[in-house]
């Protein structure tokens, strides 16, 4: 095949077409087995609240656990969190927890919430795990709570719901450059497959830019947990939120460079979920960005 | 990672006001760059990286200080990874009023400090200095640290592929001094202006390019930006190799080459985005994007290939 049928260009994106193109495995290696699906539009919850981040950006984890509660409530609508933890994961299951330890981490406070919310479910202490790694981690649960924290990325676009299981694969070299596009692919690796039970985005303090390595400059106080159990329908609110702040701060468009492909390609490729999105919106209402 | 106290880059002071150096600087080699830093590895690996050494500043009720400094094969490598992103406000450390050796419209900025971050490039090394959480004390720090970093190092110019950038083309585009981008990788281009998903245009550390952008001049009406890619690649071959290549893959419908000229080739389309053009002299390319018509695109490519020729006429 020729080069030009394998890789995806500007021009592509120009023309509008690089949905449909990355769709239907356009890139090298994006597999064979294309499921596109007509699905019903996705909930997300945005949750915010302006005093999550007390001086000096330090969590304020009082109003953190408020917010969590909340937003489980949200998203299950159950009337209260531990009903909303038990309706999202078993007693008797192995509880992963997967937050994102490079390029702005996973508040730690979110994680410490986390787990001390399944534990006052019931989830036995030994059966909530610390998650993020190489595929064992995952094999070794038989449910995942994905906590990657908000952020672009320099060789991906958004480095955010999607890449945060690139561990899983146990080569995540092999989605670096122009493969990252087939980063959902990861999710439905045997031990990775209908195991997430909810995503939830740490959107304390994003950063829209420019990596690879953190930049204050574009970093800011959003103040908010993104959560729902389609990644692909938390992955575009989560990327609307980075693009509209680019735009905001440049007074021009900016435009997310590369491309995130893989947002596209895991809706339209590997089938994991819609960006059809209906956005529940709560708390703090300054510069949404929705 | 190794100690290297006795070879390290900088001397960098034990204490510093209430900061206290943590007593082991890390060197990191190219090998180890991604355990510590993941894929951001790739950046430094896209230019040519030496080694890193890591040190650390902590002090009673503040939070750390990070000095990261990153010892290049060249001056250029260094100012290509300052390049990546002019924003901040420009430090006056002792080298950072010179511009030395120009061109006029570069600002000459060697130091930009922002929310508690400063990047620095001095000759072949590029650092950056870090507060987690600014203050004023911290910036303070941060700042000498800058200071001493670039203490008794010299003041290399910028590459000559940069200063080859035309400030303006025509009456109508201008030339942005805070959005060109020296660099050698198909990674970082697309950071900065994506082509495509694979390295269509043969980028790899033995050649050097600089991207830069030209908005409509304020008495213009409007319009966008032209973009511009200037390649030099290692010998004439390569270069006539990766404009084929590129050929191939972006303008797939046209099947035909460039036209030759006495130099090499050009050639100038319209595409979905506007007039695009490319010229070949020799082993120098250059590329325009997003031409408003072809006379634009004429003028910015052939004045390009006049500096880049004149570049290597002088062997700069």
């Amino acid at each position: 095949m020729n080069e030009h049928h394998t890789c995806l260009t500007r021009r592509d994106f120009v023309r509008g077409t690089l949905g449909a193109a990355v769709g239907a495995g356009t890139i090298a290696g994006a597999g064979a087995s294309g499921q596109q699906r007509s699905l019903p539009a996705s909930r997300v919850t945005v949750l915010r609240d302006q005093n999550a981040l007390a001086a000096g950006n330090k969590v304020d984890s009082v109003v953190l656990k408020r917010m969590l509660a909340e937003t489980l409530q949200t998203v299950t609508g159950e009337k209260s969190a531990r009903n909303a933890w038990l309706s999202l994961v078993k007693l008797s299951d192995v509880v992963g927890l997967v937050p994102t330890p490079h390029l702005n981490p996973t508040h730690q406070e979110l994680v410490d919430l986390i787990r001390e919310g399944l534990l006052e479910a019931g989830i036995p202490r030994g059966r909530v795990v610390l998650a993020q790694g190489g595929p064992e981690k995952a094999k070794s649960c038989t449910a995942l709570i994905s906590l990657p924290g908000l952020k672009a990325h320099w060789l991906t676009g958004i480095g955010t719901v999607l890449k945060n299981y690139i561990m899983y694969s146990g080569s995540p070299s092999s989605y670096h450059d122009e493969n990252n596009v087939k980063l959902g692919e990861i999710w439905n690796l045997p031990h990775v497959k209908g195991k997430t039970r909810l995503i939830i985005v740490d959107a304390l303090r994003p950063l829209c830019d420019k990596g690879p390595q953190p930049d204050p400059r574009y970093m800011w106080n959003y103040s908010g947990l993104i959560a729902g159990t389609d990644p692909v329908a938390v992955e575009t609110v989560s990327l609307g939120i980075i693009t509209r702040k680019r735009q905001a701060l440049r007074g021009e468009p900016w435009p997310i460079s590369p491309p995130p492909l893989c947002v596209a390609a895991a809706e339209q490729r590997y089938g994991l979920g819609t960006s059809r999105v209906h956005v529940d919106q709560i708390g703090w209402a300054l510069d949404p960005l929705l | 990672m190794n100690r290297a106290a006795e070879t390290a880059v900088v001397d960098l002071p034990r204490t510093l006001g209430v900061w206290t150096r943590s007593e082991e600087i890390r060197r990191i080699l190219p090998d180890k760059i991604f355990d510590y830093m993941d894929g951001a590895g790739e950046l430094y690996l896209g230019y040519r990286f030496k080694y890193l050494e890591v040190a650390e500043y902590s002090a009673p009720g503040e939070d750390q200080i990070l000095v990261e400094l990153y010892r290049m094969d060249s001056s250029d490598d260094a100012f290509g990874l300052l390049s990546g992103d002019w924003g901040g406000e420009p430090v006056e450390t002792d080298k950072t009023r010179m511009k030395n050796g120009g061109p006029a419209w570069f600002p000459g900025h060697r130091a930009l400090y922002g929310a508690g971050l400063l990047r620095i490039w001095s000759d072949n090394l590029y650092a950056r200095v870090m507060a987690y959480r600014e203050s004023a004390q911290s910036k303070e720090a941060v700042l000498r640290l800058g200071r001493v970093i670039t203490g008794g190092r010299k003041s290399a110019p910028a590459p000559a592929l940069v200063r080859a950038l035309p400030e303006e083309t025509g009456a109508a585009f201008r030339l942005r001094t805070d959005r060109f981008c020296y660099f050698r990788s198909n990674l970082v281009l697309n950071s900065v202006y994506f082509l495509s998903t694979k390295n269509i245009l043969d980028l790899d550390r033995s050649a050097e390019a600089v991207t830069a952008s030209y908005p409509p001049a304020p008495t213009s009406v409007g319009g966008r930006s032209i973009q511009l890619v200037l390649i030099r690649y290692a010998d004439e071959k390569t270069a006539r190799n990766a404009l084929a290549h590129f050929e191939r893959v972006y303008l797939p419908e046209k099947r035909i080459s460039a036209p030759k000229t006495s130099s090499g080739s050009e050639g100038f389309w319209h595409i979905e985005d506007g007039w695009m053009g490319c010229a070949r002299s020799g082993r120098v390319l250059a590329l325009v994007f997003e031409c408003p018509d072809r006379t634009a695109a004429v003028e910015l490519v052939s004045d390009s290939i006049k500096r880049l020729n004149g570049l290597e006429a002088r062997h700069e």
